[in-house]
């Protein structure tokens, strides 16, 4: 797994954000019988666990000081099943809480997988993956932690508390019932007391942590710079600077929480000194029966128990706030365009650009002003030096991104007008270096066309050539494209991202033509599969290879991102231009 | 659990000895003042019990009692307090100094080390591992302690009331004992289950984020939502069978410890009608068992913390145990005139060569340029002078002797490696090229070669302004000229250009180029670069191909020879003519 580098934001929520809250529990809302069951149940197991000493005080009362044993079989048998009873609940309700998280916590995801599916590619190009991938582990972790321990934790401890005190009233003593609530602002002042002193701790030594793992991550990855400088003194003074900051903070916190925690052993004593002093008299005074008195004292350790348990889920629901402010922030991100109601099965594939003006930021002109046009089944080559806006016209037209000025049309309507979608299905893309999923070969062909059969899948291979070398693989069609040691050549991966991009018969072909080194038999068929598919079809190419650029039907050459020059290969040699000199420099190898 | 559950970190605790002593102490008293307050509780009741037969009890008796409880209380308090602080701290500290040591050994690890091992799996350790060594000792091993002490501390003052009840009231524990080792076992292979479909989730997200363009261009976001759906479902899946497992925990400790109540409700509540047992020793003997009770529910996630902080433990050791690069030629006062001959040097990197039997002599002082395409070995000849990377023995020498017997530390001091890609630390300008042992005057001084003067003077904190992340974004070309500096203001005797200079313009790069012959005079060379005009006017000029050199000679040399730098030049030629049009 990924190391955990948060990109902290600092935690600066004092308090719980209600709204923030409120929309965390709407994820709980498809769940919401399980959600009221499992309170029902809390509260239930709640009583049946907390029965036992008023059980206690019955025995006591009506048959161990009266020497009656009658009957107190009976009521062991009764308590018996009352652990019997609380096992069975408290199973439910745990099994039931963990499995609403789980559901919840697949919710979460599968939404922010959902959003990331649908955003705009500029997004991508400016958030780094770790930090979405961050999004989706850690910060759904956190969450679940808040969903099965913290909040059900807050619920379990309060309704312990309060059903603890419900047997005090009702079945004990209502004066040692007051006595016992005294000690609630005591020991909520003690927690409230805890959470000041420590907040601040608590977040610095998460910035801390955050700032030494960065301060690791960078020495790892500029290992080298490090050691060419001799300056590894300099980085471990530095490392242990973080991490000594990092004790400093770790260890106020440490002083507060040792302080904290025994804290409620001693009001556990101080109340019990209090019911042995005032309970003994009452007794001795006759006004409680002794059962009471052995009751309180049982329930005296029990009481202090929740409240320092809330404190200690105190820190888990806070951690949970913090991230899901990120996860809203990343659902709550604006989406691409869906785009218009155009949606056709197939199109003639007719493309043109009218006085288009694109930049990726502000006023930086990535084109300028750039028209052409391209019938039904022609053939486009696009030709530049690097950076002269190749790629980018090959993305508008995907609709990767929005153009600032003019029109692209495609088939005489507006783009922005198509399903983003169904737009895309009619074009088949193969890129320069090729992404290939984990899988095998066959479902990597079939990425745009799930439905395809085997047989067709085969047929696509065939036609540019794959064949020869899939069937050369050990499980052919089934062969694992990341298996070790079998790694695809640069080679291959083209030849089988040709047969992806034929496979979803594409009325549009287009291609970004890679420059890799490869091997002679390879590139014949990668030329003769590219020649077929541009001759069946409209296509438009970022072309490298000059057999791909002879047979265009025209050829259009990109300077600084403006269309300077246009025709056949002939022509424009003619002209002895842009092209004449791009034509030398680029293409020279393949004539010698 | 082993005997001696400190064994594994004995020798990072050794510096804390005192304190932790002071802590067992603290700890050892907490539980034996925690132990006796039901020994009051039981008197007192007794006492009370007696003076029922009174007409006019004195119950002053009571307020001694409730005051000794409170005593005891306080007391219990600061002994807990002071065994908390001192175990917890010294684990926090026990923690710092496995992350300093883990760090400092780190930087002793050849580099070749770094190339093999993954970033992500080093960080771990040093997060991780790290803080599942301080969870254990901080916790799990108190928690460890007070659960033995609690237990036999409660058993025996028990047992001095009524051992056959203390037996029958103990009857419970064993099972639940067994149960949770059965359990156990479950519940890591489920754990481990989960574990592994959530790291196929994990991979799908990071695949379906790196082709995010594929997914859309091929209009895949529906199957893409399915498939992660399924992993998704999946997971639930797994996590269910562990959940059916994990309910059953609590739950299933609380009903194990309330039997216990329930057999001293029995048959202590018969002694006590019998009279073989006072109500005071029967409210001790469940105040004790409450307190018996709580250690037992932890015992489970002792176990699992001490197992996770020995695996973590194992873990950094592993690290640790990595052979150090070690330096026998130690020699801080190292002289180089900065001569250089490869003799037949080759290199070969999983098993493909990169370069074979290279033979140049670069003179002290002379400059050699290398040119070539793309893959061709010039950045691999440059990493080899620093030793970046290892070529068989005795093929590089510097000043005729061969390059492992320099002493490494002295001999990369004299050595300026700017590579193509430039690291720059999250830190001021300043400090990224002085790193802290550089003057001042020399900064600006390099400052100057490089030409970063002007670009400074457009950011608002000039030279201490921070790059990175949390800083100003410097362009390729800023960050590779601030990377030159940092080489040049140490006056290296041999200094390498790898393609340094690819992002910084044409003129920007002469006018570096000429301020740098001056401060270079009488230093060796080295220049890496895909323009012609930046090699041209080095003394001796090789040609690279597939890893052998093709070509060798003077500019005007190669040139008359028309091959592949003669083709090379016509080219750049073209493209200068291109960018004017």
């Amino acid at each position: 797994m990924p190391p955990i580098i948060h990109d902290e934001q600092e935690i600066d929520k004092k308090s719980i954000d209600l709204r923030l809250m409120a929309r965390l529990l709407g994820f709980l809302r498809p769940y919401w019988p399980w959600a009221v069951s499992t309170l029902l149940l809390i509260l239930a197991a709640s009583l049946a666990r907390q029965a036992g000493p008023v059980l206690t005080k019955i025995a006591v009362d009506e048959h161990i000081v009266p020497g009656d044993l009658d009957g107190l079989g009976t009521l062991v048998l009764l308590f018996a099943a009352l652990l019997v009873a609380q096992f069975a609940i408290g199973y439910a309700q745990s099994w039931i809480t963990s499995m609403v998280g789980q559901w919840t916590m697949r919710d979460v995801r599968l939404n922010i997988f959902a959003r990331l599916q649908s955003l705009p590619l500029k997004f991508f190009d400016r958030t780094p993956i770790g930090r979405l991938m961050a999004r989706n582990t850690n910060d759904v972790d956190a969450l679940n932690e808040f969903f099965t321990y913290g909040a059900v934790s807050l619920v379990t401890e309060a309704v312990t508390i309060a059903s603890i005190l419900f047997y005090i009233f009702y079945y004990l003593d209502g004066e040692l019932g007051l006595l016992t609530c005294a000690f609630l602002p005591v020991a909520f002042a003690a927690t409230l007391w805890l959470q000041n002193r420590t907040f601040q701790a608590f977040r610095q030594a998460r910035t801390r942590f955050a700032r030494f793992s960065a301060d690791l991550q960078e020495t790892l990855s500029g290992i080298e710079v490090v050691k060419l400088f001799n300056c590894e003194p300099r980085s471990a003074r530095r490392f242990n600077h973080g991490t000594d900051e990092y004790l400093d903070a770790r260890l106020v916190r440490t002083l507060y929480h040792s302080a904290y925690f025994p804290f409620m052993e001693l009001c556990g004593a101080a109340l019990m000194a209090l019911v042995l002093w005032y309970g003994v008299g009452q007794v001795l005074r006759a006004e409680i029966a002794w059962g009471v008195l052995v009751a309180m004292l049982q329930y005296v350790p029990r009481f202090f128990m929740p409240i320092r348990n809330l404190a200690e889920e105190y820190a888990t629901v806070q951690v949970a706030m913090a991230s899901s402010e990120r996860i809203f922030e990343l659902i709550d991100a604006e989406p691409e365009p869906v785009g218009g109601p155009v949606h056709r099965e197939r199109i003639a594939g007719a493309i043109e650009f009218r006085h288009v003006w694109f930049a990726y930021e502000g006023e930086e002109w990535v084109l300028r002003d750039v028209s052409f046009c391209a019938e039904p089944g022609q053939s486009l080559a696009l030709v530049g030096a690097t950076g002269s806006g190749k790629t980018t016209i090959i993305s508008l037209l995907c609709r990767f991104y929005e153009i600032q000025r003019g029109q692209i049309l495609v088939d005489g309507i507006d783009i922005r007008e198509w399903n983003v979608e169904a737009l895309r299905r009619r074009f088949g893309l193969v890129q320069q270096d090729v992404f290939l999923f984990a899988g095998d070969i066959a479902s990597n062909i079939r990425l745009g066309a799930p439905e395809l059969s085997d047989a067709a899948v085969a047929q696509a291979a065939r036609y540019v050539n794959a064949d020869h070398f899939i069937d050369r693989l050990p499980n052919t069609y089934r062969h694992d494209v990341q298996e070790r040691g079998t790694a695809l050549s640069a080679g291959q991966r083209q030849l089988l991202s040709l047969a992806r991009a034929l496979a979803a018969n594409p009325d549009i072909l287009v291609l970004d033509e890679a420059t890799a080194h490869i091997d002679t038999e390879t590139e014949g068929w990668i030329q003769d599969a590219v020649e077929k598919l541009m001759r069946d079809r409209t296509s438009i190419v970022i072309a490298h290879r000059l057999s791909t650029i002879r047979s265009a039907d025209k050829i259009l050459v990109l300077h600084r991102g403006q269309l300077r020059e246009e025709g056949r290969h002939e022509e424009l040699l003619a002209q002895d231009g842009i092209y004449a000199r791009l034509h030398q420099l680029q293409y020279n190898e393949a004539l010698t | 659990m082993s005997l001696n559950p400190f064994k594994p970190f004995a020798s990072y605790l050794r510096p804390y000895r005192w304190a932790l002593v002071i802590g067992l102490t603290f700890l050892l008293g907490e539980q034996l003042v925690s132990v006796s307050i039901p020994l009051v509780l039981e008197r007192a009741i007794d006492q009370a019990q007696a003076s029922l037969d009174q007409t006019a009890p004195d119950l002053t008796f009571l307020t001694h009692y409730a005051a000794l409880i409170v005593g005891l209380g306080l007391a219990q308090w600061s002994m807990a307090f002071g065994m908390r602080w001192h175990l917890a701290s010294t684990s926090y500290r026990v923690e710092r100094d496995i992350r300093q040591r883990y760090f400092a050994h780190l930087l002793t690890l050849p580099i070749g080390y770094f190339q093999q091992a993954r970033t992500g799996d080093l960080m771990a350790r040093a997060t991780n591992d790290v803080e599942a060594v301080q969870r254990y000792l901080s916790h799990g091993f108190r928690m460890f302690l007070s659960a033995i002490l609690g237990f036999s501390f409660s058993m025996v003052a028990m047992c001095l009331y009524d051992w056959e009840l203390t037996l029958y009231a103990l009857l419970p524990m064993p099972i639940m004992t067994v149960v949770l080792r059965l359990v156990g076992g479950k519940v890591r292979q489920r754990y481990h289950s989960v574990q592994e479909e959530f790291a196929a989730i994990s991979t799908c997200l990071q695949e379906n984020l790196s082709g995010m363009r594929v997914v859309k261009a091929f209009a895949r976001r529906r199957g893409e939502i399915d498939r992660f759906t399924q992993l998704n479902d999946e997971y639930v899946e797994r996590n269910r069978s562990l959940i059916y497992i994990y309910s059953m925990f609590f739950p299933f400790t609380f009903l194990i410890s309330g039997l216990s109540m329930v057999f001293i409700l029995w048959l202590g509540g018969i002694r006590v009608v019998e009279g073989t047992l006072t109500l005071g020793a029967f409210v001790a003997f469940n105040a004790y068992l409450i307190r018996m009770s709580r250690p037992m529910m932890m015992m489970g996630r002792i176990v699992d913390e001490y197992q996770r902080a020995m695996a973590s433990m194992l873990r950094i050791e592993s690290v640790l145990k990595e052979q150090p690069q070690t330096d026998q030629y130690r020699d801080d006062d190292l002289a180089i005139k900065g001569e250089i001959e490869f003799r037949r040097a080759s290199f070969a990197y999983n098993g493909q060569t990169v370069l074979r039997n290279i033979d140049v002599h670069i003179p002290a002082g002379s400059t050699l340029a290398i040119v070539g395409r793309v893959g061709s070995g010039k950045t691999t000849i440059a990493r080899l002078i620093p030793r970046l990377i290892q070529a068989g023995e005795g093929q590089i020498f510097i000043d005729g002797k061969p390059i492992e017997q320099m002493p490494l530390r002295a001999f990369r001091d004299a050595i300026g490696y700017v590579p193509q890609d430039t690291f720059l630390f999250s830190e001021s300008i300043r400090d990224n090229i002085a790193l802290d042992s550089v003057a001042a005057d020399d900064v600006e001084r390099a400052i100057e070669v490089a030409q970063l003067a002007a670009d400074l003077k457009t950011f608002p904190q000039g030279l201490d302004t921070i790059v990175g992340e949390r800083g100003v974004t410097l362009s390729g070309g800023q960050k590779q000229r601030t990377a030159l500096a940092r080489s040049v203001v140490r006056q290296p005797k041999i200094l390498i250009l790898d393609d340094a200079l690819a992002s910084v313009d044409t003129r920007t790069e002469e006018q570096i180029l000429t301020r740098l012959r001056d401060v270079m005079a009488e230093r060796t060379t080295i220049l890496i670069a895909h323009r012609i005009s930046t090699v041209m006017a080095a003394d001796h000029i090789i040609v690279l191909d597939e890893g052998r050199i093709v070509e060798e000679g003077t500019h005007d040399e190669l040139l008359a020879l028309d091959g592949l730098y003669a083709d090379m030049y016509r080219r750049q030629h073209l493209t200068e003519e291109l960018s004017d049009l």
